[in-house]
This record gives structure tokens, sequence and C-alpha cells, in this order.
């Protein structure tokens, strides 16, 4: 026997991985072996005691040393036994089979004492066995598998011809790890170290169609296809060909097939290789296997012959390298913990057939499982029938489902065929398929005529006819002809004209419209400067467009000195001058260059000729209705192009535009009124504003002119939200045109009437295309076409692409992809989804932020929200909300809550930060960019009390004293064993269990301290560790072992035996009394005792306590188990487990340590492991189970209106370990009534004494209370009303519907008892003064101040309103028991015609109470004596 | 295909495996160090015991140059003539 020697460097990365999930069965690797002829059973089992014995990896346990460091200790494995089945009498033999071994998969082996392996042989036809082998990957890897297969057939044939075993011939696991450490010391080791550093030292980023990770889970899905024999000879025909090997071919296809997913340009795999090749472990059965990174760069263009070389050329660089550890890279390239990796998918590739004989009779090999999937695995296996490759793709649940998996699988064999059948074509998304969708705005209605002569008509025709409103001061459309006519002159006379660039540096007003009408007339195009911009941005613009001249005011000259400028009003040229005379423009000049901040963050210049200017002004003006009568609001600065839209369709509609004054948008009631006065009719607004606007209007705090007839809105998504509000307020009167359209397509390429009242609520389009312009829509981009279309970009810039002729068109016309993802409806209107750019992807879910944003602002209290998506510096994918909301700010739970009921779970954003204002840009749209912005590093003494614990602990595993709260431990180079000590250390010092997965998961302390406090949605609030336990940590621990399922069937029958957990408490001992009455049943209660006398006479002295008697008839059947429902098996002996799991009729789960005080992880023992090892017992044969749980674990009436009859998700409202556990336990049986497993849960309220006989529940929290606050003369308000219940109603009402002549299960498992009135403690407080006892109502705050600490009764009760002064000062207890609506309908149908009734809880109940407790000397006796107590 | 084993023909299965000419090959390489994976060594496994030569995986896997394999594939190819 050897002491505790060193794992080898596999087994590390295995114990590792068990550490994150201890329970999880899924390092079990399995294979069977069917036989084909007749195995003698015996000698079959002796053989696998052989080579069981000889093979030193399966007798083996695990340990840690001091440092927390794994151990492997060499003993003989404890007794094993063969499962030995014969299924031939089953329907389905093979089938039956492959189920026991599900199952057997199923149970997570235990390292710590072994066997770390099982063996079975399963009889499945008369001369038909499968010999099934699992064992721990820690022990074995695939080859090691094989090694004692080869061993067992040998050594099973030798002993039934009755010849000597020969040797094994198996070295040493000593000479594996000696080998191991001495290729440690070899330069070979620093050299494939240089190897793989080089080849991955720039940590490709690795792309997988679920596009995120996940620990791996405790099962995986498994698709499997056989290739046929054709497909697999041409398989390895094709490769040939290519001098490749077919398992090459297999692994270009795989690349092509995750390109054509991901569109990653390069695919990193994960191959895992035996590692064996001239080592000594070539025959030692053992676990030596080793992961091979595979990156293939790739193109849709690739074939198969480009692919398959240059995978086998990238494979056999690294094969040399094959020793140097996958775990040991992680380390050196710091790609461990949180979402980094360092490859993707597995390609794993078994080609060998064992071809095993036993005794003479044949055998195949199937493969089982091949251990834990981290992601997706490629599995190959020769079907060993000489009939070809069988494919089994595994993968992780956790990341995909079973269809995800089966379509996986389906497209990798269909590219596969297709790469056979012709390995030239390329591999590649064939474009063929592309769909493309045309809407066609029609044609203009009448030609488009130059801008300059349609304004020049109004002049000519209605020249006194108002053409511009500013600030009081009116512009005929004559005056500025002329005026706008001087300029023209004034700019000829400086030489400007066709072919220049003007720019022009004025503010909103008459002046600006005159100045850009007077460049036209010159023949030059204009271009407006943002007068608020820095002076730098502005210099730069101006030499990008190559401005020949700044047109300006006097005051603002000085700021262009280095360009030409002409000041307004210009300085009386005077008319002089012949010669200098403007020349108008043609249709293919310029008529102005527009500045939009493009995508990369620089402006762009976008040039606009006069061709598209009249287009566009020709279809907008007809589109939206205008009128010369219409008066127009200029809202728009210059150097918005809405500013083009608002003064071209007004001027050339010969309509008046009313330009707005600053102070205008002060605030939207008085924006409004100016409005009004100014008789405005059209409104051209920025959503943004409109937004505002809408939300004025429907709340009654501004009110919509009458005389605006049209609003028009365009620069960002109108809000579904918004939009109701409008149409609700406003109605559909008045028009409000959705518009659509990028500065590229001259302002407006789409419009939407969203006044109209078809439109469904919610649906906001953006349109049709305006006459004469096309959108197309081309893998759910818009694309946009016509002449409209601006000239292209000046100065021409890298991304000018986007105008491109549209080669999926017919004649390929030219157009411009906007960027923008759109979708069209069944009504053939456009809908607006998103910016391609801003899409993020999360947990394999492209997300719109629109969409989460939308769904934000449906709450009543989100005024404004921005959703961006955020990749941390360690991988992990987060979304974060940014909400502004009106006060008090809505908890973050809540708001998640909220879009839990609206969205896919991936869409909750894991962060919700409030804020004052969300920050904008200077277009007054949001600024994503600058949300999404990473969170500055704080110093490392920084952070809260237990952020400090976390870093304090990493400060010691990794020696440094500069770990700051926000630093990602792995970039600090933290090492999965080191992430294990620190799970452990901090499970320690706070006291509380945590898991290793949770470090992994949670890599900055920052990030953890959110986790296990329970706000990871960033509100700030920090609860003291003891007191609140993550949610999402409860939810973790509280899977059901999936071997808990359905075992035989059982006969319904009058419960001969029935268990009772509990009986000693308060409920219990009135379950046990009924129990007992009800039924002539056994009842065995569970009692924690030192042993079966202790036991007895706890129950009795129970029984006494609460003025039980038991008949002697009754007394009889009670049986009574010392057991401690708090340690594994409850405490019972195996043999009694057993014939309790056989014997049981019914399970009567009651016991629970009450605590208000106590933690989660100090109840979970007794009230929710307490409930899993029922479940498991119960499951033997089916049994009920019937689950005395509490309305405590539903949400606060804050977080839900209506307590309903169902299982309750985790809410927010889990404050305090007591109501943590029993929701806990409901979850479990949640999952357990899923898997069909007899299960009912009751939800009991307040219970009081029985109405019988008046006695009560002295360890109730209430009565502590009251024996706290009478003598003291105070009562705390505490809460409204409550479920108050009497225990014998309560007992009876349980009883009956457990056992009773209903099925209860047919009704749904869970039970609310809350059948009666609820009783209001004001009332209670009434019965009390009447009483005469003489009590004051007081805040609790105060109330606990004035009571004297000493008041012993009340220590409990006052120590428990300390600790939740603590979670909530303001809150207080309300917030812990105020419940909506409790429905009980269940509970009442149930007891229809039973007979079984409660008096009404009323003064008279109550005083009996008092009488009792007055006896009882619980409460001192009141003065004056009571005048209605005798009644 | 069982034909007779002889050394060119040795070489030219190897060559075949490394992208090499078959006086390219090296008997002193190592099949690690070539890069040679164990679905490689099963294809010419596969091939050579066909040509009569009783060797297995194992053996072939555990040798650490080529001239040991050839050595083993001579030994094992005598004995069964």
């Amino acid at each position: 026997m050897t002491e505790g020697q060193p794992l080898l460097a596999a087994q590390e990365g295995i114990w590792a991985g068990q550490q994150l999930d201890m329970d999880s069965p899924a390092y079990n690797t399995a294979e069977y072996l069917r036989i084909s002829g007749p195995v003698d059973p015996a000698v079959f089992d002796r053989a696998l005691h052989h080579v069981v014995a000889e093979t030193e990896a399966l007798n083996v346990t695990f340990g840690t040393d001091d440092t927390g460091r794994p151990r492997q200790t060499l003993a003989p494995a404890r007794t094993w036994h063969t499962h030995m089945a014969d299924l031939t009498a089953e329907r389905d033999p093979h089938a039956a089979a492959l189920a026991w071994m599900d199952r057997d998969m199923g149970h997570p082996a235990d390292l710590t004492r072994g066997p770390v392996f099982g063996h079975a042989l399963l009889r499945t036809g008369p001369e038909e066995y499968l010999w099934y082998h699992r064992v721990h990957h820690i022990a074995l890897d695939g080859f090691g598998l094989s090694l004692v297969a080869r061993r067992v057939a040998q050594v099973y044939t030798a002993l039934m011809a009755g010849e000597p075993v020969p040797d094994s011939g198996f070295g040493t696991l000593e000479s594996v790890l000696t080998e191991e450490s001495a290729y440690r010391e070899s330069t070979r080791y620093a050299e494939d170290r240089v190897h793989w550093t080089g080849r991955y030292g720039d940590r490709p980023p690795v792309a997988t169609p679920a596009g995120r990770s996940a620990l791996p889970a405790r099962t995986f899905h498994r698709h499997v296809t056989d290739l046929d024999r054709a497909t697999s000879d041409r398989l390895r025909t094709v490769a040939r060909g290519l001098k490749v090997t077919w398992s090459e071919v297999l692994l270009a296809v795989t690349v092509a097939h995750l390109h054509r997913l991901t569109g990653a340009r390069e695919i990193v795999l994960s191959l895992p290789v035996m590692g064996r090749l001239g080592s000594a472990s070539l025959r030692v059965p053992a676990m030596v296997r080793n992961v091979l990174p595979l990156r293939v760069p790739v193109t849709s263009a690739d074939s198969l012959r480009a692919l398959a070389p240059q995978v086998s050329r990238e494979l056999r660089a690294g094969l040399p390298h094959q020793r140097y550890r996958y775990e040991q890279l992680r380390r050196d390239l710091r790609l461990v913990g949180g979402e980094r990796r360092l490859s993707g998918p597995g390609v794993n590739i078994m080609p060998f057939e064992y071809g095993l004989k036993f005794a003479g009779h044949p055998s195949t090999v199937h493969n089982v499982s091949a251990g834990p999937v981290d992601d997706l695995a490629v599995n190959v296996y020769d079907r060993g029938d000489g009939t070809g490759l069988r494919v089994a793709v595994d993968t992780n649940p956790d990341l995909y489902t079973r269809a995800e998996t089966a379509a996986f699988q389906e497209g990798l064999l269909a590219l596969l065929t297709q790469a056979l059948t012709d390995p030239d074509r390329p591999l590649g998304r064939a474009r063929a398929h592309r769909d493309i969708l045309v809407l066609d705005g029609g044609p203009l209605p009448a030609p488009a005529r130059p801008v300059l002569s349609v304004i020049a008509g109004h002049a000519a025709r209605r020249g006194g006819a108002p053409a511009v409103e500013h600030d009081g001061r009116v512009l005929t459309y004559a005056q500025l002809f002329g005026a706008a006519k001087d300029v023209a002159r004034a700019l000829a006379v400086r030489g400007v004209g066709r072919g220049d660039v003007v720019a022009v540096a004025l503010p909103r007003g008459a002046d600006a419209v005159t100045a850009v009408l007077g460049v036209l007339m010159s023949g030059a195009a204009y271009c407006p400067l943002d007068l608020g911009a820095p002076a730098e941005r502005g210099a730069r613009l101006l030499d990008g467009a190559a401005a020949s001249l700044v047109l300006t005011t006097g005051d603002l000259a000085a700021r262009f000195t280095e360009h030409p400028v002409l000041a307004l009003p210009s300085p009386g040229t005077g008319d002089a001058r012949p010669g200098a005379a403007p020349v108008s423009p043609g249709p293919a000049d310029l008529a102005y260059v527009l500045h939009t901040s493009g995508s990369t963050g620089h402006p762009k210049g976008v040039a606009v000729g006069h061709s598209a200017l009249a287009h566009f002004v020709t279809a907008a003006a007809h589109r939206y209705g205008l009128r010369r009568e219409d008066r127009v609001l200029q809202f728009a600065p210059p150097h918005f192009d809405a500013s083009v839209e608002e003064i071209f369709l007004t001027l050339c509609s010969g309509a008046t535009l009313v330009v707005r004054t600053d102070d205008m948008t002060d605030s939207v009631p008085s924006f409004l009124d100016t409005c009004a006065r100014l008789r405005v009719s059209v409104l051209d607004l920025p959503t943004a504003y409109w937004h505002e606007v809408a939300y004025a209007v429907s709340t009654g705090a501004a009110a919509l002119p009458e005389c605006v007839r049209t609003v028009v809105i365009g620069g960002e998504a109108a809000l579904p939200e918004r939009v109701e509000r409008w149409r609700k307020a406003v109605g559909t009167s008045v028009a409000l045109l959705n518009t659509y359209g990028p500065t590229e397509a001259t302002v407006v390429a789409t419009v939407a009437d969203l006044h109209d009242p078809g439109l469904a609520t919610g649906d906001v389009p953006i349109g049709l295309p305006l006459p004469g312009t096309r959108a197309a829509v081309l893998d759910g981009e818009l694309y946009l076409l016509g002449p409209a279309l601006a000239d292209g970009y000046r100065p021409d810039v890298p991304d000018g692409a986007r105008f491109a002729p549209l080669t999926a068109l017919p004649d390929a016309p030219r157009a411009y992809r906007t960027g923008d993802l759109v979708r069209v409806g069944e009504d053939g209107r456009l809908r607006h989804l998103g910016r391609a750019d801003s899409e993020f992807k999360i947990s394999g879910l492209r997300v719109q932020p629109a969409e989460i944003e939308n769904a934000l602002l449906d709450h009543p209290r989100v005024k404004e929200a921005a959703v961006v998506g955020e990749i941390l510096p360690d991988g992990t994918r987060r979304l974060v909300a940014h909400l502004v909301a009106s006060a008090p700010a809505p908890p973050a739970t809540e708001v998640r809550d909220h879009l839990r009921a609206r969205l896919p779970a991936a869409m909750i954003p894991s962060a919700v930060e409030f804020t004052d204002r969300l920050p904008r840009t200077r277009s007054g749209k949001i600024d994503r960019a600058a949300l999404a912005g990473p969170p500055e590093r704080r110093a490392p003494s920084a952070g809260s009390p237990l952020e400090r614990t976390i870093t304090g602990v990493w400060g010691q595993l990794l020696g440094t004293d500069d770990v700051a709260p926000d630093d990602d431990v792995f970039d600090l180079g933290a090492q999965s064993l080191q992430a294990i000590q620190a799970a452990n250390r901090l499970g320690i010092a706070l006291g509380r269990d945590l898991k290793v997965a949770w470090v992994f998961q949670h890599p900055t302390a920052a990030a953890l301290a959110r986790f296990l406090t329970g706000t990871d949605a960033g509100t700030g609030e920090e609860a003291p560790p003891s007191a609140v336990l993550p949610p999402t940590a409860l939810l973790a621990d509280t899977t059901l072992d999936s071997g808990i399922r359905p075992g035989t069937g059982r006969v319904r029958r009058a419960p001969r035996r029935v268990l009772l957990t509990g009986a000693t408490g308060f409920v219990g001992t009135h379950l046990l009394a009924r129990l007992l009455t009800a039924t002539d049943a056994e009842i065995v209660c569970t009692v924690r005792a030192a042993d079966a006398a202790e036991a007895a006479d706890r129950v009795h002295e129970a029984l006494t306590a609460h003025g039980i008697a038991l008949d002697e008839g009754a007394a009889a059947r009670l049986t009574v188990l010392p057991a401690d429902l708090a340690r594994p098996g409850l405490g019972l002996s195996h043999e009694t487990l057993s014939e309790l799991a056989a014997t049981t009729d019914a399970v009567f789960h009651n016991a629970a340590t009450v605590s208000i005080m106590r933690d989660y992880a100090t109840l979970r023992a007794a009230n929710t492991d307490s409930t899993r090892q029922l479940l498991r017992l119960a499951a033997v044969n089916t049994t009920p189970l019937h689950y005395v749980s509490t309305l405590s674990v539903a949400p606060p009436t804050s977080l839900a209106p209506e307590v309903p009859e169902e299982f309750l998700p985790l809410h927010g409202g889990l404050l305090h370990g007591y109501q943590q556990s029993k929701w806990a336990s409901e979850r479990l049986l949640e999952q357990a009534a899923e898997r069909g497993l007899p299960v009912s849960v009751h939800r009991l309220g307040r219970v009081v004494g029985p109405a019988a006989t008046g006695r009560v529940n002295e360890r109730d929290f209430l009565w502590g209370v009251l024996r706290a606050g009478i003598p003291a003369g105070i009562v705390p308000d505490l809460f409204e009303d409550e479920v108050w219940t009497p225990v014998d109603f309560v007992a009876a009402s349980l009883v009956h519907l457990c056992l009773g002549q209903g099925d209860p299960m047919a009704t749904g498992p869970v039970f609310n008892h809350a059948t009666l009135p609820r009783v209001r403690l004001a009332d209670v407080y009434d019965w009390v003064r009447a009483y005469g006892y003489p009590v004051r109502t007081v805040p609790l705050a105060r109330w606990r101040e004035s009571l004297p600490r000493s008041a012993d009764a009340a220590a409990t009760t006052l120590a428990f309103f300390d600790s939740t002064a603590r979670d909530s000062s303001t809150a207080g207890a309300t917030a812990d028991l105020g419940l909506g609506r409790v429905r009980s309908d269940r509970v009442r149908a149930g007891l229809d015609g039973s007979g079984i009734t409660c008096p009404p809880i009323d003064r008279s109940l109550f005083f009996r109470h008092l009488d009792h407790s007055v006896r009882a000397g619980l409460l001192p006796v009141p003065t004056p004596r009571p005048e209605v107590s005798a009644k | 295909m069982p034909e007779h084993l002889t050394l060119d023909g040795f070489r030219a299965d190897l060559a075949e495996c490394l992208f090499l000419e078959p006086d390219e090959v090296d008997l002193e390489d190592g099949p690690f160090d070539t890069g040679m994976d164990s679905l490689r060594i099963a294809t010419l496994l596969e091939r050579w015991r066909a040509a009569g030569a009783d060797v297995t995986f194992v053996e072939l896997a555990e040798r650490t140059t080529f001239a040991q394999w050839w050595q083993l594939l001579s030994d094992r190819r005598e004995q069964r003539i």
C-alpha cells in the first residue's frame, strides 16, 4: 500500500473539474461490449475481479494534503459486485440494458472512498451479452479502457480454457509518474512550451455556435447518426486522393461547418490525443490523455481540397508537441476562469475497433459516454461490424438544445456529403440561396423640379406671401429671394460659383435660410457648420469639404482666421461689379455637404446633388401633404439634415417656415404653448424630443395645440410605448408620420402613418419608400436605391463602399447599404429592428438592445432606458441596462422580474444601473459608446468588507497585496487549484457554502460579492453575508439529483404505514393525533434522539404539553424511530431505510428547524437536504410525499399581488434563511412533481392554538411579541393583516386532503391553507385591550427602543427585529409578512363536503387563547378583570 | 493486397504518410517527431498486417525510430515465413 502519491497531470485536470461540482456524475465514462455468443457469468465475474485487482488505476482513492493539493492512495478497491441481470424477458432487452446503463451513469463516484468503477453483465439475448464498464475519468482514459477490455478478454478466455492466466504486461503508475516528471525537467518540455505559447500567444478568439461558454453540465445531449458504408468508403477514398487521413477530412469539414455557423475567420478546435506515443504509458491503464488546440483559418471560398491539407499541416506541426499539457498551456496563456478559452468544439476520433474475442466469441465495442462536454464535441467511432462509421454529436445542455444538437449534426453530415461529392466546391454558404425583397415607392407624382426654380416661382407669383418668420420678424418670398440673390452676388464677386463649397456658419434663423438659398443661387454647394462644435472639429470639416469660403456673422468671423470669410449681412457690395453674375446650378451639381458622425466616430461629409434634393423634395412634399397655408416649424439647426426637409419642403410648397427660438424648448408645455401662439400646423421633430412631447401630452402636463395637423418625426426609432401614449392622448386625427432615412439617401427614404387606426398596439413601422425610391432587403439588411441617393462622401472615405452596385438585383443598380436591420411585415411595410453593428450576441441569441429597451419602458416608473452589451476582460458577455426612473426608483429585482415576464432569459440584463440622465450625443441620440465604458479600477484597499475579504484570500493565495476588487484574479495568474483553495477558504471565512464554480464564474471580487449578496443588479445594497443567501446560489443548490425518479408502480390502498417527521412540534403533534384518529395505519415518527427510549419520551412529552391524550388503540399504532434528518440517510441504518422505502404508504414531511435568526447554510441540512433524502426514499416505491410548507415562501405583495397555488419561482422576497430553506424544499418537490412523483405541498400561515381548547403556540413569534409587549403596555405596529389557522383545523384539513377519497395529485400539488378570513392586527390589539391590557400601538422602531432588553420572552423577537432592521431600515418587518391575495381554491374544493370546518377567529376565540395564557402564567392577570372572559 | 513486405515498400508507405519521397525518409527519425498520429499508425499497421507482419499497435507505438519499426516488422515477418 502506497501512501498518498501525486496525481498524473491529466488526473489533476479531472480532479479540479470534479471540484467545480462535487456531486456531478459527468466524469463517469463508460462503454459496453456486445459479445455474440454464450458467456459464463461466474467465470466472467472472476475475470473482472482478476483484472480489477491487477489494474493499479482502479485501486485508488483520492484526498488532499495540508495545502489542498490532491493526492491518490493506492489501496485495494472496496468490495464490489458485478451487476448481473438477465433482460431477455424484457420486451426490448437492448433498450432495457441501455436504460439501466443510463441510470447507472447518473450516480456520481465517490473519489474519497472508491470504487471509481462499476461493471455489469447484462444478458440481452439467448446468446448475446453486454458487458458494461464504467470508470471515472480520473482513473482511465479511452485508451486505458481499451487496455482493460483487452485484458478482460484475455483472462476470461484463459479461465474458460482452463489455462493459466498469462501475465498482464501492465506497467506501473509509478513508471508513468516518473516519465512525466522526467519530461517536465527535459529540454523537450521547454521546446514544446515555446511551440505552443508561440502558436497561441495571440490568444485567438474562440468561435462556437452558442457564442458563449458554460461550465460542463452534469449531462449532455447526444445525437447519433451512422454513416453508411458507401459514405464511409468514399471518405477514405477522398482522403487518400487528398493525401490526408480521413480524420483530417472530418476535421476540415467540421471547421467549414463551424465557419458557416459562426462566420468566424478562424476556427479553433479541441482535439483529444492519446499522448502515449513512444511512452511507457502504452502498457499502463491510466489517465494520460491530453487535448491539443487546433487553429485553422477558413473562408467561405475554401474547398475541401484547400482546407484538408491545411488542417493536416497544422495538426502534424502540433503532434510532436502533444505531451505538453493543455491545462498548463491555459495557465501559460492566462486563459483560465471566467469565459476565457483556448479552444472550442471538440473532435474526437476513435478509429479503433477492439476486435476482442471472449473464449472465441466475437464482440463489438460501443461508447456510452466520453466524459463531460464543455461545449460541443463531434465523436467518430468505428461501428466495428464493417458497415462504417458512427458520428455522435455531444453538446452541453446549458448551451444547446436537443434540436440544435441534431441540427448541428445534420448540417455537418450534409456538408460532408457535399464535400465528398465535390472536393473542389467552396464549403461556405452558397450565395444562390439569398432572398432579396424589393419595395418600390412608385413613380414621382410630378417631375422633380430644381428647388431654386420652384422657390423663384413662388417669389414671382406670390411675392408678398410670408416665407420665413423668426422671432417676430417676417420675410416674404420676394424679400427672401432678393436677399438670397444679394448673397449669391456677393459670393460671385468673390469668385465663388459652381463646383465650389461654401461653409455656412450661422445660427438657426432667417439669415441662415437666406444664406443657404444664396449659396445655391451662386451655383455653389453649402456646407452647414455646427456652431457648438469645438473649433478644431470645425476646422477639420472645412478642410475636408474643401470649402472656398465661410459665410458667417461679423461676431463669428474671428473663428475662421484660416479661411476666407464673408460676413452677413454683406457689407454693401451694392449691385455693382457687372460680369460677376451668379450662374445657376445644374442638376448634376452638388447642393450641400452635410456631416454625419459615422460609425467610426469620424464625421463624414455626405455630398448631395441638386437632382437628389429635387427628387426628395418633390416626393416628400407630396407624401406629407404640405399646403401653402401650412406653417412649418423649423426645429433643427442647419447642420442637421432635418433642416433640409424643413427649409426646402416648406419653401417649395409656398408655405411659411416658422423658425424656433432657442428658448422655445425650455419645457414641453411652453414649447407647445409657443407653437399654438405661432399657429404652427406642421411640427417636424426629432424623435427623441417627440418622446418627451408624447409623454407630457399623455400625462396631461401639456396639450397639443389645435392648429397642429401633422407631426413628422425621425432620427431614431420611435418607442412603441410613447406611440401608444400619443395615440391614446391625441387620437388619430392628427397625422403622425414616422420617417426613416440616412443622410446618404437625402433626409428621408421611408415614411409610415402612425396615426393609422389599423396599426396594432406596439407596432411601429417605418413604412414604405417615398415615391421614386426603392428599398431592398437582403439578409435582413436594408439597401436604398433611386435618384434620391447622395453622390457619395466628400472627401471620399474608406467605407464609401456602402454605395455600391447591388449585384443581387438585375442590372446591379447603385444602392446604399444602410447598416439597418429591417423586417417586412405582412402588410408589406418595413419595421426597423436595429443597427447591424449594435446587435449583441449573448447566450447564443442575437439581441437588439432596442427590444429590451422597449420592454423596460413598459414599466410604469421607467422613463428612459438604454441597454448596452459589454464584453468584460475575461470574455464574459453581459447586458447592462441604464435607466432613468421616476422617484422612488423601482428595485432592480422588480425591473428584472418585469422583463422576465416579457423576454427570454438571455435578454435580461445582468446589471441594472440607475442614473439621473443618459448621456447623449450632440445630435441628441443616446451615447452608447459613453455607456459602454469599462468601470474604473479601484484601489486594492477599496471595496466593501465582503470584497476585501475576497481580495484578502486571493492576496494570500497569489502572494501579493495588490488585488483590487475589480481585478480579474485569473488575469493575475490564478490557477484552477488556487480557485479551489479560494472557494474553501472563503467558505470558512464567510461561514457559508461556497462552490468552486462560483469562483470561476465570478472572477473579480466585486462580481463574486455581488453574486453572494444577491445584489447582482448593482443596486449597491450590501447585506451582511450571513443574512442573505444569493438567490441564484439558492437555485444552484436545489437541483434534484437525476437519480430520484418514480420507481416501481404502487397500488393505492388505505394506508397501513405512514411516516411522519417533526411529530414533536406544534403542528406535528396535532398532525400525529389526527393521523392516528383518521386512519388505522401505523404512524412511524422520526425523532431526533440518542436512542429509541429517549425518542419515545420526547413524543409523549410533546403530546402531553399540547394537551393531547391518545387512547390505547392509537398509542399502539405509534412507532418512534430515533433519527436525525440533518444527517445523510436521515441518520438511519441502510436496512431501516430500505424497509421504510418498501413498506411506507405515505410520507408526511413536517419537520423543520424554525428559526428566523439562522441563515440558510445552517438550516439547509435539516430543512432542505431532509426533503431531498425523503424524496429519494419515497421515489423507490413511488410513495406519496406530503410536505408541510409555509406561506412565508411567497413573495410579498410588493412583488406579486397574488399568491397562487402553484410552485413559486425564485423571488427577491426570500430574505431569511428559514424562508429560503423552505422555498428550496419546495423547489425540490417541484422537480419531483415534474418527474411524476406523487407529491403535495401544504403552505400554512400563522398556525394558532386549537379552536377547541384555546391553547396557544408558545413558541410562535406573535405570542412572543405579546408576551414582551403586554407587560410593558406597548405593542408594535407590524403588519396590516395575516392568514391565521387554528392547528386542529389545519391538521384535519391536511390529513383529509392527503389521504381522503379524492386524489390530491389530480388537482395539482400545491395547497395554500388560507380559507379563513384574514385577521387584522388592529383587531387583535383591540381584543387585547378589551381583555383588560391597556396597550398602546407604537411604531416598530419605538417599540424596540422602549422595551427593556431583559424582557426574556422577547429576546429572540428583539434579535429578529435587529436583524431585519439591518436589511432595510424603513420597511421593517412589514415587507416580510405582507402577502397579496392568497389563493386557496384547491383547499376549499378539497374540503368541500368533508364536514371539516373551523369557527371564525374572533374575539371570543382570542379571549380563550388569552385565558389559557393567563392560566399558564404566560401573561399577567389583566386589571380590571375582563367583563366577557367567562363567555 | 498482402504483398510481400520489403524495405522499399516500408519506406514508400512511410513516405506516403509523411508527404515525402521514399529516399527522403530518415529511418532514424521517430514517429512521434514526424507528426505521426495514432490513425496513421493504425492505417500502416492494417497494411503491414495484411502483408503478413504479426505486430500490434502498442508494439509500433512504443518504438521511437522507424529503424526499430523495420526491425520489428522484419522479425515478425521472418517468424511467419
